[in-house]
């Protein structure tokens, strides 16, 4: 692998004031804007997306042009929602397009609303990010001030409104679902699908909810075509991505490399596991996704098809490794407490679930836990999968039943010595 | 696009002058006033540092809905507080990448320095300390954020020791509770 990143969402963020309309304006921004308003009909842009590959960066991989495609022509009015709700544990690609290139995403909005043809386009992002909040803001003021957003844009016939909605701390709110609800003023409760968004999202209407880093990505497509973006990735998973490696790592950092390259480089290019510890576990795409054991993470490539293949899946692409010598039962602790207190109470198995999963993991963690606990975690985890409402809860057993997977003998432990095998030295 | 009806205008008793118009503006965004409830309770809370209980029929008015749905969404999202939080409102993030980078050993510094547990403030209202999972900033971890403005990186027990020092002195030298990014 070249030693080099692909930079096509990074070009700009070590940019001085790259925030700023004129430095985006500098460096070929909203000319891709421009094109589509003045040379493509909303269908061409919609081809462009599809035929470039591109695919959803928050999480599930689904073909952004495909998702448009899906939006019905006759029903008016339509809208767009970004999620910058980032916050799935180990991802912070989202926040660095967010703090430094805001008119990338506004761009990628624009033309997103343009190609369904939606009159406003609400951005959610999510309240812990204040700072991120005010860019964006002042992104929005300018992009008002310069004729790029609003009425008849470029002095075209084409009008669209920015609106910067802020969350106030609920993780279910990055489903697409729960963020709908909550910008409709409601709980951030997901929603039964179908209707999917596309058909009846914000407000009833059609709807496309993409993520920060999916839209920061077709203004570059527009501008270049979709074989630019091909000559990168694999054929399903095309082009580049934004990886969060964090964890035991000598240099954490967000990375942008070519879909389907070895995990492996990705985790030398971010200086190797910290003080030269050997791995135990990895987590390829945000605490949601089944770890790798260190064996099969060193073996797979990181294009979504191969994670998938491994048993796990590709994410939000927060790739956390974890070093030798950390306790699993810490680890499945921490995780499975967050989705407890995540959990929004919608549905029992949930709500429940995790919180059995945290009662029988505190009695490992405080050293009451005997070997029932071991089969009683595992019988609770595999009953949530696939058994709840959202993803949230249908994939809060994961960090659990990887830890007991990769790191049984750290449970054994706590069960034979009542205590953490962390605070024994002989290990 | 929703025009604010006029009755709602006259009952109000906690939106006033500069706030009223700006709540006007917020609910001129959306296709429904309903929309309008997290941005008004952000007002509220921007100016207040939580939402006076005298806030919530106004809120509820406004955007067309009932005090105990207010009620619940401050109740639900994490960040709305309905009684008052410390000037500095600390949130150390404990989650995964912070947790194996130390942030436990943070965390028990700051209740030693602060003298409370997690969820306290302190007796002269000065910090409240909570825990806050992943704020999305795992490469510098373990993080603080304050304020929801301010994030602090790779906060080491030492550097907990330090930023806490240093907000003491920001709070001496700055006086009395101001809006929202006074920390900048």
């Amino acid at each position: 692998m070249s030693s080099d990143e692909v930079r096509i969402v990074k070009r700009r963020v070590d940019l001085p004031q790259s925030t700023t309309w004129r430095v985006y304006r500098e460096t070929d921004g909203y000319r891709a804007l421009e094109k589509v308003v003045k040379e493509m009909t909303p269908d061409e842009v919609i081809e462009t997306v599809r035929a470039s590959g591109l695919r959803g960066c928050g999480g599930a991989g689904f073909p952004t042009g495909v998702k448009w495609g899906f939006v019905p022509k006759n029903i008016f009015p339509k809208y767009v929602c970004v999620n910058a709700d980032e916050s799935e544990p180990g991802t912070f690609k989202d926040r660095l397009i967010i703090e430094k290139d805001p008119h990338a995403i506004i761009e990628g909005a624009l033309i997103a609303a343009y190609a369904i043809q939606a009159e406003k386009v609400f951005i959610y992002i999510r309240g812990e990010f204040g700072r991120g909040y005010d860019i964006l803001q002042q992104a929005i003021r300018e992009a008002y001030q310069t004729r790029l957003a609003g009425d008849q844009i470029l002095g075209s016939s084409f009008s669209c409104h920015l609106v910067l909605h802020r969350g106030a701390g609920a993780y279910i709110c990055g489903e697409e679902t729960g963020l709908l609800e909550s910008l409709e003023g409601n709980r951030g409760e997901p929603r039964m699908r179908p209707p999917f968004p596309a058909v009846k999202g914000a407000f009833g209407q059609p709807t496309v909810i993409n993520n920060v880093e999916t839209l920061a990505r077709v203004p570059p497509i527009i501008l270049n075509g979709p074989q630019w973006y091909r000559q990168w990735g694999t054929e399903r998973s095309p082009g580049t991505r934004l990886y969060c490696v964090s964890g035991h790592v000598e240099r954490a950092g967000v990375y942008e490399f070519p879909l389907g390259i070895p995990m492996r480089d990705l985790i030398e290019f971010a200086g190797g596991v910290s003080k030269g510890r050997k791995l135990k576990a990895l987590i390829p795409g945000g605490s949601s996704a089944p770890m790798l054991d260190a064996e099969t993470a060193m073996r797979v490539t990181t294009d979504f098809e191969a994670i998938m293949s491994a048993g796990s899946f590709a994410g939000s692409a927060g790739i956390v490794a974890i070093a030798e010598g950390t306790c699993m039962v810490k680890v499945a602790l921490r995780l499975t407490r967050f989705y407890m207190r995540e959990s929004c109470g919608k549905c029992t198995p949930c709500r429940e679930g995790t919180y059995w999963l945290v009662q029988a993991l505190d009695g490992f963690h405080s050293g009451s836990a005997t070997r029932e606990d071991l089969s009683l975690l595992e019988s609770v985890g595999k009953q949530m999968v696939g058994n709840c409402f959202c993803l949230l809860g249908d994939t809060a057993p994961n960090p659990l039943l990887s830890c007991l997977r990769i790191g049984r003998d750290d449970f054994e432990y706590h069960i034979a010595h009542q205590r953490c095998p962390e605070e024994d030295g002989d290990r | 696009m929703h025009n604010p009806s006029a009755p709602a205008a006259e009952e109000l008793t906690f939106f006033a002058g500069e706030m009223k118009e700006k709540a006007y503006e917020i609910l001129s965004r959306y296709p429904h006033p309903k929309a309008a409830v997290m941005p008004l309770l952000w007002l509220v809370q921007d100016r207040y540092g939580f939402i006076p209980r005298e806030a919530v029929p106004d809120v509820a008015l406004l955007t067309e809905t009932t005090p105990i749905h207010v009620e619940a969404i401050v109740k639900f999202y994490e960040l709305f507080h309905d009684h008052p939080v410390g000037r500095f409102q600390l949130m150390l993030c404990t989650n995964i990448s912070c947790l194996l980078c130390g942030a436990d050993r943070t965390l028990k510094k700051l209740e030693e320095l602060l003298g409370i547990d997690v969820g306290q403030t302190t007796a002269d209202g000065l910090f409240t300390l909570e825990e806050f999972e992943c704020l999305a900033a795992c490469d510098k971890a373990p993080v603080l954020l304050v304020n929801c403005w301010d994030l602090y990186e790779k906060v080491t027990p030492e550097r907990a020791e330090e930023i806490i020092l240093q907000l003491r002195r920001k709070r001496e030298a700055q006086g009395p509770k101001e809006g929202k990014g006074q920390d900048e």
